[in-house]
């Protein structure tokens, strides 16, 4: 369980909190509530959706403690891109830290990690034309904040 | 024109959309570049190479091995309340004890030794100096 899912995990926390630091300590803590849990785990949701759950409800009460604001989400070391496709990204993630919370994770739940509708939707304890609204809020926010290379090309 | 934007985001996410929503999206010029930079957006937002330092995994795994650990020192609820009725039994019974226990220590020891006292006569000491 921890092969399959700790990297959606941590990228999930990471673009929602801001720290790297953070966002391990409360992926472990995400596994050990879920090994704890175990038994708790019901077969009709999906394992995904249900990792995501606690990882969201972890966040929200490190948030209510901490008082966090995602100021400004890490960009990766890493980079493996061109520098234009970099700076590109560096003003998604800027953005993206801009972005409402509700919206910021329907994205980043949908977009960064890959998860249906109604996997987010089960995660986030909601419907799926919420999740589908808070995605397309979100992309057309983004969509205004960056200079996307393709505004003002004429598609016919 | 939102109602385009959305058909078309929901489209690229793999959601189902309505055949109609979707050709009168596609019929719009800046439906369709919003298509193009929803694309792109997905691209930027899945060049994601962020990964957590070496050795979360064996954390996760010593952890959770310390809580099981834990988990089994602790003292089963059952066993828990005989200790606390065994425990009241056992004060109710000292107390009941106790007092006869008590009035045994009370009692004065019995006498080892009788010692005769004779009270002086009356007359005895009125005018023996004179």
């Amino acid at each position: 369980m921890f092969e399959r899912h700790h990297l959606a995990i941590y990228r999930y926390l990471l673009r929602m909190i801001g720290s790297r630091e953070r966002a391990e300590e409360l992926t472990q803590d995400v596994f050990l509530r879920a090994i704890k849990a175990a038994n708790a785990y019901e077969e009709r949701s999906s394992e995904r959706a249900w990792l995501f759950r606690i990882a969201r409800n972890l966040r929200l009460d490190d948030a209510r403690h901490a008082r966090r604001t995602p100021s400004l989400l890490p960009v990766d070391h890493a980079e493996p891109s061109a520098p234009a496709q970099q700076a590109l990204r560096l003003s998604l993630l800027q953005a993206l830290a801009m972005l409402p919370d509700d919206e910021r994770e329907a994205f980043v739940l949908a977009e960064v990690v890959g998860l249906s509708y109604a996997e987010a939707a089960e995660s986030c304890a909601t419907t799926t034309a919420a999740i589908r609204s808070r995605v397309y809020r979100a992309r057309m926010q983004l969509r205004a904040t960056l200079d996307m290379p393709t505004a003002g090309k004429p598609l016919t | 024109m939102t109602e385009h934007f959305e058909t078309l985001s929901a489209l690229i996410d793999g959601e189902p959309v309505a055949i109609d929503a979707l050709e009168a999206a596609l019929a719009n010029a800046d439906a369709r570049r919003s298509l193009v930079e929803f694309v792109r957006l997905r691209q930027l937002a899945r060049d994601e190479t962020a990964e957590p330092r070496p050795g979360l995994a064996e954390r996760v795994a010593l952890l959770a091995r310390r809580r099981r650990g834990l988990a089994r020192l602790r003292v089963p609820l059952p066993l828990a309340a005989a200790a606390v009725v065994l425990a009241l039994i056992g004060g109710t019974l000292i107390e009941v004890k106790w007092p006869a226990f008590e009035r045994e220590q009370l009692q004065p020891p019995p006498a080892s030794r009788v010692l005769q006292f004779d009270p002086p006569s009356p007359g005895a000491s009125e005018g023996g100096s004179r």
